[in-house]
C-alpha cells in the first residue's frame, strides 16, 4: 500500500541534511524506488554549494554505506536521478528559490515534509522564533498556492505538551498554553518581536558600552591592541545580547508552562500552522527524544549528539555525580528509524481534518531512568572512558535523591566555591594559589555544568505525563504484513538494553568528536615547541645570572666579599619563590635598579659565552633542534630578562621574556608588564598563539617548575624537565612525560 | 738569502715540526732541503714609517685630508689569524690605529668605530683584542665602539650590488654608512690583503660563498699568487662593485719572518748550523713534547709571541697598495727553486690561522697541509703533478669545543659517509651554514661560523686534484684515514709508500718550515 501510494509521487523535504532528514532520504532511496522525485531544500554553506553538500557531505555519510554497497557503481547516478537538490533556505522569502524552481515545485509536489528546526533548548529567542515559527509559516504559505495542494507534514515534538501531566492525547493544541493561560499565537509573536528589539537597543546604551569596553580591555590584559579591543568589544556585546535573548525566551516559555524556548516555539508553530493551513491537508507528527537507529541504516547509526547523549556522556565522564531526576520517571526515547517509518506512513494519507501522531515509547514500552542508569553504568564499568592521561574513568554511583535535592546541593556547592574563589583570589599570586585556583575552578566548572544539565534536562527527567500513541499504533496495525516488516515503527518491539549496550552506547563513544572534526577543516594552526629557559634549557636561574653579571663589575679580588654578602639574602629569595614566582621576580628584579642599560646589554651578550654556554643542557638543545628540523615554531618563554636571552634569539623563532623599565638609560628595577610567570605566562602564550595561529593542542611545552604548570596545561604535549616536587606530582597525576636533562 | 742543500750520506737527521712536538729523522741521500730565507732587516723606526705612509699614500690624498669633523669613520683590522705566531707587543695594528685615531681626533672626528674584520672566524676575546690594540684603545672604545664584526647580524649587513658574474656583494652596514673605511692589514702571506680584506673580513656568508667553493679553490694556482687565483679573481670583481659605493683607505704592512724568540732558535736555523747548545735545546724540547702530557707542550708553544718586525708599510688606494705589498712580501718570502720534485716533505707546525690559542684539529691539519703549505708556491708547485706530499703531524682526534663546534659535527657526520669534498659540499654546506645553533655560537660565543670547516676543506681542492698521494707521518692512523689521508710511522716508510706512485727512485725535497716562505719554481 505504502509503496503504491508513493508511485510517481513527489516529495519536498526540508531539514534533509539533519539527523532525521538524512535517515529519511536514505530510507526513501532504499525503499521507495517508484517515487517520482524527492526535492531537497538545502542551504549552501560558506564553502560548499547545496549540491556539493549533498554529494560530499550527505551521500558520503555512513548512513548511505549499505545502500552504496548494494547499488554498487550505479549508486550516485541513482541518487542523483531520484533526488533534486534545490539550493535555498527555509528562512528566506520564497525559500530563496528562483521562479522556475518554484513553479516546478508548484506543479509537482504532492507531499511537504517539514523537518527543519532549531533543536536547541536554550537558543536565543530571535533564532528560535525565526527557524521554528517563521520558517515553517513561510513554507506553508508557499505550499498553499501550489497546484496539488500538497499534504503538509509538520514535524514537531511530543514535548510541546510542556508541563501538562497525565496522558497527553494525540490532538491539535488547544487555545491555551500548558498551564492553562489563554494564548493567541499571532499576538504572542508580535510580543516576542518587540522583546527582541528591546534587548538589541539596550545593548547599545551608553552605560552598557562603557562596561563592555572595560571588560574587553581587562580580558585582553597587557597584550591587547586597539583593533583587538574593538573586536573583543563587539564580541562581548553580541554575547551579552545573546545571553539576554536566551533569558527572555526561557522566561516567557516558563511563564506559559513550557520548559524551554524550543518546545515553546515548536508549539507556537503548531498553532500557527493550524490557523494558516487553508485547503491543504495537515498532519502534525510529534516524536519524543529521537536517538540512534534500531535497525536502519544500521543499528546505532547516529549523527551529531542527540538530546539524551550529553547527559549520558557527562555521567560517563564523571562530571554528573548525582542525577537530578526521579529514577522512576520516564525517559521517552524513540529510535530514528521508527520516526522515519512513521513519517512515511502518515505521508501516504490525505486527511480532511488535521491529524496528530505521537512517535513515543512511554505508553507502550516505557524506559525509566533507573533502568537507563543501570544499563549505562553497566556499560561504562565494562568499557570505561579514558582521561587525557589514558586512565579509565569510572562513573559515580547515583542515589537519586531527587532533582530538587540535587539542585540544592549543587547551588550550595557553587556558593561555597564562590567563597573559596574569593579567598583564593586574594592570595598572592603563586603556585599555591595557582594550584588552589585550579582545583576550585575545576570543581566550580563541574558544579555549574551539572546545574546546567539539571536545569536544561531536569524537566524532561521528572515528567509526570505520558504521550499517547494510539493513532500511531493504529496506523501501524493497518499496514499490510509485508510493509510492517519493511517500515517497522511499533515501539513495543524495542529491547532497550540490547539497543543501548549493543548499538547506541558504542556508537556514542566511538564516533569522532564533532569539535575535532570541525577543527580539522579549518586552516591548521602551526605546531610550536615552547621552552622555559632557566632550569629547563639551562641549568641556571635568575639569581645566579644576576650574581654573575654583578661579579663582572667588581674587581676580581673583591668578588668573594660581595658574594658573601649576597649569599645572606638567598634564603629570603628562596622562600619568596616558594610562595610565588611572580612575587619573587618582582622583588628580585629590584636589584637591577640603576644599572646602565647599554652596559647591561653588553654584559648580557658576554654572559652567553661566560656563563650560559657551559650550563646549557645538551639534551635540551638537541630536543630544541629536532623541533626546529621538524618545522615547528620554537618559542622561548621565560621569566628571565630580555637582554640575557638576546644571544639565544637565533635559536628560536620567538622569544617572549620579561623586560625591565628604562628611564634615562638606566633600569628602574620595575618590570614593564606582568612577570612572565604562572598564569600570566599561560595568558601570554594563549594570546600569542591566537595571533600567530599556533595550535596549542598540537604543541609541545617544556618546563621545570610548578610555576610552569599553567603553561604546560595549555598545550597538548607537555613535558616536565627536571621537575621540582610539586611539578613532578602534577606530571604524574596527569600522566605527562618527565625528562631528566643533565649537564 | 735562503739556503738550499742536498743531503749526503753523512748529513745530520732533519728536524720536522709536527704539531705540538717534533719529528727527527735522517732523510735519504740526495734529498734536497730548502731553508727559509733569513729575516729581513726591520724598519728602524716603525712610528716614523707609519707617519710617512699616512702622509704620502699611493693614489690618494693624505689621510688627514680625508678626515673631517662630523664624518663617520670606521677602522677595520685583521683578526687573530694573522700573523703567526701572534706578534710580541706592541702589535703593529695598535701602532697604526693609534696613529689613525690621533689624526681623526685632531680633525674633530667623533664618530669612530673600530671593527675586528673576522669574517666567519671566531669572535676574539677581550684579552685577544687587547693584545692586538693595547690598553689605550681598549679603554677608549671597547666594547661599544670597538667590537668584533658579526656576519650574522641581519641588521648589520647591507646588499651593495652584484658583480658581472652575478656574485652578491654584501658588506657590513657600518662600513657602508661610513664616509671612510680605513683598513689595517698585516700581510703575513701574499694570500691576504687587497680586496680580500673587505670581502672576506667584513662580509657575510652570502658573499663569501661565491669565492670559497671547491670549484674556485680548485682553480686557484696558487692561493698565494693572487694573479693566478680564481678566488682572488672573484674578490677583485667584488672590489670593483664595492669601490663605487665606498671610500677605502687601505694600510698594508709586511713583516719579517722572525717568527720565534731566541729560545726556539732551532726552529729557523739549519741543522748543520746547530751548535751543541742549540742541538741540546732541540733534543730537550723534542723529549719534552714526547714525554709530557700533550697539554703542557701545547700551552708552551701557544704562549709563544713572535718577534716579527715591520719591513714595510704602504697606504692609499687598495690596488697600488696591494701591488707594493706583494713586492715587499716576496722580497722576504720568495725562494727560487730549480725544478720540481717527485716527493715533497714538510713539517706541519703547531699553529695555523684557525687555531691561535686553540687546537689544530684533524680538519685543520688537513687544511694546513693541503691548503696552506701546498699552496706556498709561485709559477708551479714545488711537487710535480702526480707527486706525493708527506707531512708530519700526530693528528690526534682532538677538537676545541668552544672554537670549533661545527668542525666536530662535520668530522663525525660527513666524513663517516664520504671523503669527497664535493659531495660533502653538496650535502652538508647549506645546512651547516644555516644552523641556528652554530649561528648562536658564532654570534655570542667564540665559535667559528658553522660553514667555516667547509671553506677549510675546499682549500685542499687543488692539491687533491693534483697529487697522487698524501701521507701524514706520525699521524693517528684512524684519524688520518677518517679524513681520507694516508699515514705512516716514519718518513722512511712514507717514502717507501710513495714509490708505488712515483717510481722506485724518486727525487725528494724537504721544505723546511716554519717560518713560512714560498718557492718560485722554474
Amino acid at each position: 500500500m505504502l509503496k503504491e501510494a508513493y508511485k510517481d509521487k513527489n516529495i519536498l523535504l526540508t531539514g534533509g541534511t539533519g539527523f532525521l532528514g538524512t535517515a529519511m532520504v536514505e530510507k526513501i532511496l532504499r525503499s521507495m524506488p517508484d517515487l517520482g522525485k524527492l526535492y531537497l531544500l538545502v542551504r549552501a554553506s560558506d564553502k560548499k554549494s547545496a549540491g556539493e553538500r549533498f554529494e560530499e557531505d550527505m551521500l558520503a555519510s555512513a548512513a548511505f554505506a549499505n545502500l552504496r554497497e548494494e547499488k554498487g557503481e550505479s549508486f550516485e547516478e541513482y541518487a542523483k536521478e531520484k533526488v533534486r537538490i534545490l539550493e535555498g533556505d527555509v528562512h528566506a522569502d520564497f525559500l530563496g528559490l528562483g521562479e522556475s524552481e518554484l513553479s516546478e515545485l508548484s506543479e509537482n509536489v504532492d507531499v511537504v515534509i517539514h523537518s527543519a528546526a532549531s533543536v536547541v533548548f536554550d537558543a536565543p529567542l530571535d533564532a528560535a522564533v525565526g527557524s521554528n515559527v517563521r520558517g515553517t509559516l513561510g513554507l506553508l504559505r508557499l505550499a498553499r498556492g501550489w497546484g496539488k495542494k500538497p499534504l503538509f507534514i509538520h514535524i514537531s515534538t511530543a514535548y510541546v505538551a510542556g508541563t501538562r501531566s497525565g496522558m497527553i492525547p494525540e490532538e491539535p493544541p488547544l487555545e491555551s498554553s500548558p498551564n492553562g493561560t489563554y494564548l493567541d499565537p499571532e499576538q504572542e509573536l508580535v510580543g516576542l518581536d518587540s522583546a527582541v528589539r528591546e534587548v538589541g537597543m539596550s545593548s547599545r546604551e551608553r552605560e552598557m558600552s562603557i562596561r563592555l569596553e572595560a571588560d574587553a580591555r581587562r580580558e585582553l590584559g597587557m597584550v591587547g591592541e586597539e583593533y583587538e579591543v574593538a573586536e573583543r568589544f563587539e564580541k562581548l556585546r553580541k554575547a551579552w545580547v545573546r545571553e539576554r535573548l536566551v533569558e527572555r525566551g526561557t522566561e516567557r516559555a516558563k511563564e506559559l508552562g513550557w520548559h524551554d524556548v524550543y518546545t515553546f516555539t515548536k508549539s507556537l508553530a503548531e498553532r500557527m500552522v493550524l490557523r494558516e493551513r487553508g485547503e491543504n491537508p495537515l498532519i502534525i507528527l510529534r516524536p519524543a527524544i529521537i536517538e540512534s537507529s534500531y535497525r536502519e541504516p544500521y543499528p546505532g547509526w547516529i549523527q551529531g549528539s542527540r538530546m539524551a547523549d550529553p547527559i549520558i556522556m557527562a555521567f560517563a565522564r564523571g562530571i554528573l555525580r548525582e542525577f537530578p531526576g526521579d529514577p522512576d520517571s520516564l525517559i521517552d526515547i524513540v529510535p530514528v528509524d521508527h520516526v522515519v517509518n512513521a513519517t512515511l506512513a502518515v505521508a501516504s494519507r490525505r486527511p480532511e481534518e488535521p491529524e496528530v501522531y505521537h512517535v513515543a515509547s512511554g505508553e507502550r514500552n516505557p524506559l525509566r531512568y533507573r533502568d537507563l542508569y543501570d544499563y549505562v553504568r553497566g556499560y561504562f564499568l565494562e568499557n570505561p572512558l579514558r582521561d587525557s592521561g589514558g586512565r579509565p574513568i569510572y562513573p559515580h554511583e547515583w542515589s537519586f535523591p531527587g532533582r530538587k535535592v540535587v539542585e540544592r546541593w549543587l547551588k550550595a556547592e557553587i556558593v561555597g566555591l564562590k567563597v573559596a574563589n574569593a579567598v583564593v583570589s586574594r592570595l598572592p599570586d603563586g603556585h599555591l594559589a595557582t594550584d588552589l585556583r585550579g582545583r576550585v575552578g575545576r570543581a566550580d566548572k563541574r558544579s555549574k555544568m551539572s546545574l546546567y544539565y539539571s536545569r536544561i534536562y531536569g524537566p524532561y527527567s521528572t515528567m509526570d505525563s505520558t504521550f499517547s500513541t494510539k493513532n500511531t499504533a493504529r496506523l501501524f496495525k493497518e499496514l499490510p504484513e509485508a510493509e510492517r516488516e519493511e517500515f517497522p515503527f511499533d515501539i513495543a518491539e524495542v529491547d532497550w538494553e540490547g539497543w543501548l549496550v549493543e548499538a547506541h552506547l558504542p556508537a556514542l563513544t566511538t564516533r569522532p568528536d564533532r569539535k575535532k572534526r570541525r577543527k580539522a577543516v579549518e586552516k591548521p594552526g602551526e605546531v610550536a615547541a615552547i621552552f622555559d629557559v632557566d632550569g629547563t634549557l639551562i641549568g641556571s636561574n635568575v639569581v645566579s645570572y644576576y650574581a654573575w653579571l654583578r661579579m663582572q663589575e667588581i674587581p676580581r679580588p673583591l668578588r668573594p666579599f660581595w658574594l658573601a654578602g649576597f649569599l645572606t639574602k638567598i634564603p629570603y629569595y628562596w622562600g619568596l619563590d616558594k610562595v610565588s614566582r611572580t612575587h619573587f621576580n618582582r622583588a628580585f628584579y629590584k636589584n637591577y635598579r640603576g644599572w646602565d642599560t647599554e652596559r647591561a646589554k653588553h654584559l648580557g651578550k658576554a654572559s652567553f659565552s661566560g656563563f650560559t654556554l657551559e650550563r646549557i643542557f645538551p639534551e635540551a638543545l638537541a630536543q630544541l633542534r629536532s623541533h626546529k628540523e621538524k618545522g615547528h615554531r620554537v618559542i622561548l618563554l621565560s621569566g628571565a630578562l630580555d637582554f640575557l636571552l638576546e644571544p639565544m634569539r637565533d635559536l628560536a623563532d620567538d622569544v617572549l621574556s620579561a623586560k625591565l623599565q628604562e628611564e634615562d638609560g638606566e633600569f628602574t628595577g620595575e618590570l614593564s608588564g606582568a612577570p612572565v610567570a604562572g598564569e600570566a605566562r599561560a595568558r601570554m602564550l594563549a594570546s600569542f598563539a591566537r595571533r600567530r595561529n599556533v595550535d596549542l593542542s598540537k604543541s609541545y611545552a617544556y618546563g621545570d617548575s610548578i610555576s610552569d604548570l599553567p603553561m604546560l596545561e595549555a598545550v597538548g604535549n607537555p613535558v616536565a624537565v627536571n621537575p621540582d616536587k610539586r611539578l613532578a606530582k602534577a606530571a604524574k597525576e596527569n600522566g605527562w612525560q618527565v625528562r631528566r636533562w643533565k649537564k | 738569502m735562503s739556503e738550499i742543500i742536498t743531503l749526503d750520506k753523512n748529513s745530520l737527521p732533519m728536524m720536522f715540526n709536527a704539531g705540538d712536538g717534533f719529528h727527527y729523522e735522517k732523510l735519504p741521500e740526495g734529498t734536497r732541503v730548502i731553508y727559509p730565507p733569513k729575516p729581513l732587516d726591520a724598519l728602524s723606526d716603525e712610528n716614523v714609517a707609519i707617519e710617512r705612509a699616512l702622509l704620502e699614500p699611493l693614489d690618494m690624498e693624505p689621510l688627514h685630508d680625508l678626515l673631517f669633523s662630523g664624518m663617520k669613520l670606521t677602522i677595520a683590522f685583521d683578526d687573530i689569524s694573522l700573523p703567526l705566531p701572534p706578534m710580541q707587543k706592541p702589535d703593529i695594528r695598535q701602532l697604526i690605529i693609534e696613529k689613525v685615531v690621533e689624526k681623526a681626533r685632531a680633525r674633530g672626528v667623533e664618530d669612530i668605530h673600530i671593527i675586528a674584520a673576522l669574517g666567519l672566524h671566531r669572535r676574539m676575546t677581550k684579552a685577544e683584542i687587547g693584545h692586538q690594540l693595547g690598553k689605550k684603545l681598549m679603554d677608549a672604545f671597547y666594547p661599544e665602539r670597538l667590537y668584533n664584526y658579526d656576519a650574522e647580524d641581519p641588521e648589520g649587513n647591507v646588499f651593495v650590488g652584484e658583480t658581472e658574474h652575478g656574485e652578491e656583494v654584501t658588506v657590513s652596514k657600518r662600513v657602508m654608512d661610513s664616509d671612510l673605511l680605513v683598513y689595517v692589514n698585516v700581510n703575513y702571506i701574499p694570500m691576504d690583503g687587497g680586496h680580500k680584506s673587505v670581502h672576506t673580513g667584513l662580509s657575510p656568508y652570502a658573499s663569501i660563498k661565491h669565492h670559497h667553493t671547491p670549484e674556485t679553490l680548485k682553480n686557484t694556482r696558487s692561493l698565494m699568487d693572487p694573479d693566478n687565483s680564481a678566488l682572488h679573481g672573484s674578490v677583485i670583481r667584488m672590489g670593483k662593485v664595492f669601490k663605487e659605493h665606498a671610500n677605502v683607505f687601505h694600510i698594508e704592512t709586511t713583516l719579517n719572518n722572525a717568527a720565534f724568540p731566541a729560545v726556539f732558535d732551532f726552529m729557523a736555523k739549519p741543522e748543520h748550523e746547530w751548535g751543541a747548545v742549540t742541538k741540546a735545546n732541540f733534543l730537550a724540547n723534542h723529549e719534552m713534547a714526547k714525554r709530557l702530557p700533550s697539554a703542557v707542550p701545547h700551552k708552551i708553544f701557544h704562549s709563544i709571541k713572535a718577534p716579527h718586525r715591520l719591513t714595510s708599510i704602504q697606504a692609499g688606494a687598495t690596488d697600488p697598495v696591494h701591488k707594493k705589498t706583494l713586492e715587499n712580501n716576496h722580497a722576504q718570502q720568495i725562494v727560487h727553486v730549480e725544478g720540481q720534485t717527485d716527493v715533497l716533505m714538510v713539517g706541519i707546525p703547531y699553529i695555523g690561522p684557525y687555531n691561535v690559542n686553540s687546537i689544530m684539529n684533524p680538519l685543520l691539519v688537513y687544511n694546513m697541509l693541503l691548503g696552506y703549505i701546498f699552496n706556498l708556491y709561485k709559477n708551479k708547485p714545488l711537487v710535480r703533478e702526480g707527486g706525493v706530499l708527506i707531512g708530519t703531524h700526530p693528528m690526534p682526534e682532538a677538537f676545541h669545543e668552544i672554537h670549533h663546534p661545527s668542525y666536530i659535527d662535520l668530522y663525525h657526520e660527513a666524513f663517516s659517509e664520504t671523503k669527497d669534498i664535493y659531495e660533502i659540499a653538496h650535502k652538508y654546506e647549506k645546512r651547516y651554514a644555516e644552523d641556528p645553533w652554530y649561528r648562536t655560537l658564532y654570534r655570542s660565543s667564540h665559535a667559528y661560523h658553522g660553514v667555516h670547516p667547509f671553506t677549510v676543506l675546499y682549500w685542499g681542492a687543488h692539491a687533491l686534484d693534483y697529487l697522487s698521494d698524501v701521507i701524514v707521518v706520525g699521524a693517528n692512523p684512524k684519524v688520518a684515514a677518517h679524513v681520507g689521508l694516508k699515514s705512516a710511522p716514519t718518513i722512511a716508510d712514507a717514502l717507501e709508500m710513495a714509490k708505488d706512485k712515483v717510481g722506485p727512485s724518486p727525487s725528494s725535497t724537504y721544505m723546511h718550515l716554519p717560518p713560512l716562505f714560498m718557492c718560485e719554481v722554474s
